[in-house]
């Protein structure tokens, strides 16, 4: 199958379609056995996801067309991010490559690094990380030490990246270091696609409370990296990281955080709770997750009006992070012993969500500030 | 009726919302609630004028047609003021009752409530003008008020001998109306709490710059939002109306809370007049309530 533009193609008919496709093409090993697959089989899974997704034309749904991507708009993402999580799809490897370096280098990127990196980011041959957190800066991200040295013909990277996610299977790294020791504070950083098989990387995995490890603490040993591979103005680093990111994001992960808590609490009611427990309480957060799907739709709607975008939008994250764990707290004394390694897992795991891309009073701070205009 | 607006509102409701928004801003402006929650800012010769009370009448009996999505963003409106005038229990009235329809003066109804001790409980009863229906499909009656309620009074409450026999469909959009016109409570106060954290200074810097300040308005915006959705909800989904306007209800009471928290030492005063807003939302919770049988 070739990729083709969707452009034109109306919401409904682009939600029917996808239904069908992923009807299809969602593998039936992967929907049965996941969480139970050892881990080459998941990642062959997960890259076989990303190229299907490519062939299939609904790889980079919201970039521009003359980008490879479908030139649709977050509708379209919001609307493939529902279907998909439905049809219990995999995550593909080549998320941050899709939503973080592409939309960053088709704002700021020179030709060049288009034409070189646009494509296998969208076909699914290349996996990217995020080198931006690190040991020492978490929530104060702007504080960042990673240093990149100005060295003949580009850079040397030195210094320690965590949390990053996908680091074992990337090829490149979308890193945020500094770039300069006596700029003021967020004009000394700069942003650099960094080879991850470059000698110097190195690579260790972080196990989470859990018990599983989807994040690695990654070390760059004076890493050379091409003066090519600077993207936008040296010292803008911080500008671009923060321009790009954010909005779209907010509803596609809502949206697909709405199907996973649906199913949390579809299983809550429809197995664990006993008749008479906890009602009132069980029919709030009923209520409250069937809130969270009607938020996204808000935000889609408001998409055209910045201010009312980000007054809708904003709320997302804090929202359904909050309410999962306080679902999965009350299904841990409500389980039923079917359920119990579930639920145990579940409550572990859900006390990541409200720390990991901007914890809870960061994310406060953020609405505080941007979205009700208080000053900082 | 085509849909034109955001979630399902169709023309009448992004028109009459916009409207109402226009007059309730021209007689009102920011002035504090307390200056005219006493009197009689909108006064009903406004409201006949425009029609606004025939806005929930279908079309076939001669009305505007309003959907209860529409009426739920012109309740928001509504919220936002809480002028002591009954648009609301009128423009309900006429949409169920032709005898209501019929009359061109405002009418209201009465709910039974946890408290109320077999009486009913009628908004906007207090009025002499104001008449009353009993059964959907029968005569208006007038109100034999038995006592006067002071407690929200926005809403001009007062304890009668008779209460309105509902049918399901009326109880239900009742419910939402009222969860719509919290939220607009909501939304107002919140406005204006973050307005005084912008304003007010304490340790020589705006209040609206301490985090916990942040954190509190925050909270209240993120609350806001989802009762705002619930009342969207609500009006969309029959089977979550009950249960999507009471979660609304508790959202918008909370927002008012922090909103008085926010304005310290004022937030408590009579004259600041916060607690009318607390008031008349906890009213409504009261008699929205009663309707779920």
């Amino acid at each position: 199958m070739t990729t083709v533009g969707r452009a034109g193609e109306t919401p409904e008919a682009f939600r029917r379609d996808a239904e069908i496709w992923l009807a299809a093409n969602v593998d039936e090993h992967w929907r049965k056995n996941r969480g139970a697959l050892s881990e080459d089989e998941e990642t062959r899974l997960r890259a076989e996801w990303d190229r299907k997704l490519f062939a299939g034309g609904y790889a980079g749904l919201s970039l521009p067309v003359e980008y490879g991507g479908q030139g649709l708009g977050l509708a379209e993402e919001v609307i493939f991010g529902e279907l998909a999580a439905r049809a219990q799809a995999p995550d593909g490897l080549g998320r941050i490559g899709k939503i973080l370096t592409a939309p960053t280098l088709i704002a700021h990127g020179t030709e060049w690094q288009k034409a070189t990196y646009l494509p296998p980011i969208l076909s699914g041959e290349h996996v990217w990380c995020q080198g931006f957190s690190e040991p020492g800066s978490g929530s104060d991200l702007a504080s960042v030490s990673c240093s990149a040295r100005r060295v003949e013909g580009g850079y040397v990277v030195r210094g320690r990246k965590t949390w990053t996610s996908f680091s074992k299977h990337a090829h490149r790294c979308l890193v945020l270091a500094r770039t300069d020791e006596d700029a003021p504070r967020y004009r000394n950083l700069s942003l650099l696609l960094l080879d991850m098989h470059a000698p110097g990387v190195e690579i260790s995995p972080v196990k989470q409370i859990s018990g599983s490890e989807h994040f690695s603490e990654t070390t760059f040993d004076d890493v050379f990296v091409a003066e090519q591979d600077l993207v936008g103005a040296e010292g803008e680093g911080w500008r671009m990281a923060m321009t790009v990111l954010a909005n779209e994001r907010g509803a596609v992960e809502g949206i697909t955080r709405y199907v996973e808590i649906r199913a949390d609490m579809d299983l809550l009611l429809g197995c664990c709770a006993q008749a008479g427990e906890f009602t009132e309480r069980l029919q709030e957060l009923d209520t409250r997750v069937e809130l969270v799907r009607w938020q996204v739709s808000k935000a889609v709607e408001r998409q055209h009006t910045d201010a009312h975008f980000l007054r809708s939008s904003m709320v997302l994250k804090v929202i359904w992070s909050e309410l999962w764990q306080e679902l999965t707290s009350l299904a841990a004394r409500l389980s039923c012993a079917e359920h119990r390694g579930h639920w145990r897992h579940q409550y572990l795991e859900s006390r990541s969500a409200t720390i990991y891309s901007g914890t809870s009073e960061i994310q406060r701070n953020i609405i505080a500030e941007r979205v009700l205009g208080l000053p900082k | 009726m085509s849909r034109v607006g955001e979630l399902g509102l169709t023309e009448i409701g992004v028109e009459a919302s916009g409207a109402l928004r226009e007059i309730v801003t021209r007689s009102l402006g920011s002035a504090p609630v307390a200056t005219y929650v006493t009197e009689q800012p909108l006064a009903w010769d406004v409201i006949r004028q425009g029609d606004w009370d025939l806005l929930g009448v279908p079309e076939s009996d001669g009305g505007a047609g309003a959907s209860l999505r529409d009426l739920a963003e012109i309740a928001r409106v509504w919220g936002w003021s809480i002028a002591p005038s009954p648009l609301i229990p009128s423009l309900l009235s006429k949409r169920w009752s032709s005898a209501a329809r019929e009359h061109a003066g405002p009418v209201t109804f009465a709910t039974l409530t946890r408290t109320s001790a077999g009486r009913g409980v009628s908004p906007f009863g207090v009025d002499s003008d104001v008449a009353l229906l009993v059964d959907l499909d029968g005569s208006l009656a007038k109100a034999s008020g038995i006592s006067v309620d002071d407690y929200a009074p926005s809403l001009r409450v007062v304890e009668c001998a008779e209460a309105t026999r509902w049918t399901p469909e009326a109880a239900r959009e009742l419910t939402v109306v009222w969860a719509a016109e919290a939220s607009g409570c909501a939304s107002r106060m919140l406005q204006d709490a973050i307005a005084y954290a912008k304003e007010r200074h304490q340790f020589g810097q705006p209040i609206g710059r301490f985090q916990a300040i942040k954190h509190h308005l925050a909270n209240a915006h993120m609350l806001a939002e989802q009762a705002e959705t619930a009342a969207i909800v609500a009006s969309l989904e029959p089977e979550r109306s009950f249960t999507a306007s009471q979660y609304g209800f508790e959202a918008s009471l909370r927002v008012i809370e922090i909103a008085i928290q926010v304005h310290g030492g004022l937030g408590f005063t009579w004259e600041m007049g916060l607690h009318m807003y607390l008031r008349h939302v906890s009213a409504l919770r009261e008699m929205a309530a009663g309707l779920r049988a």
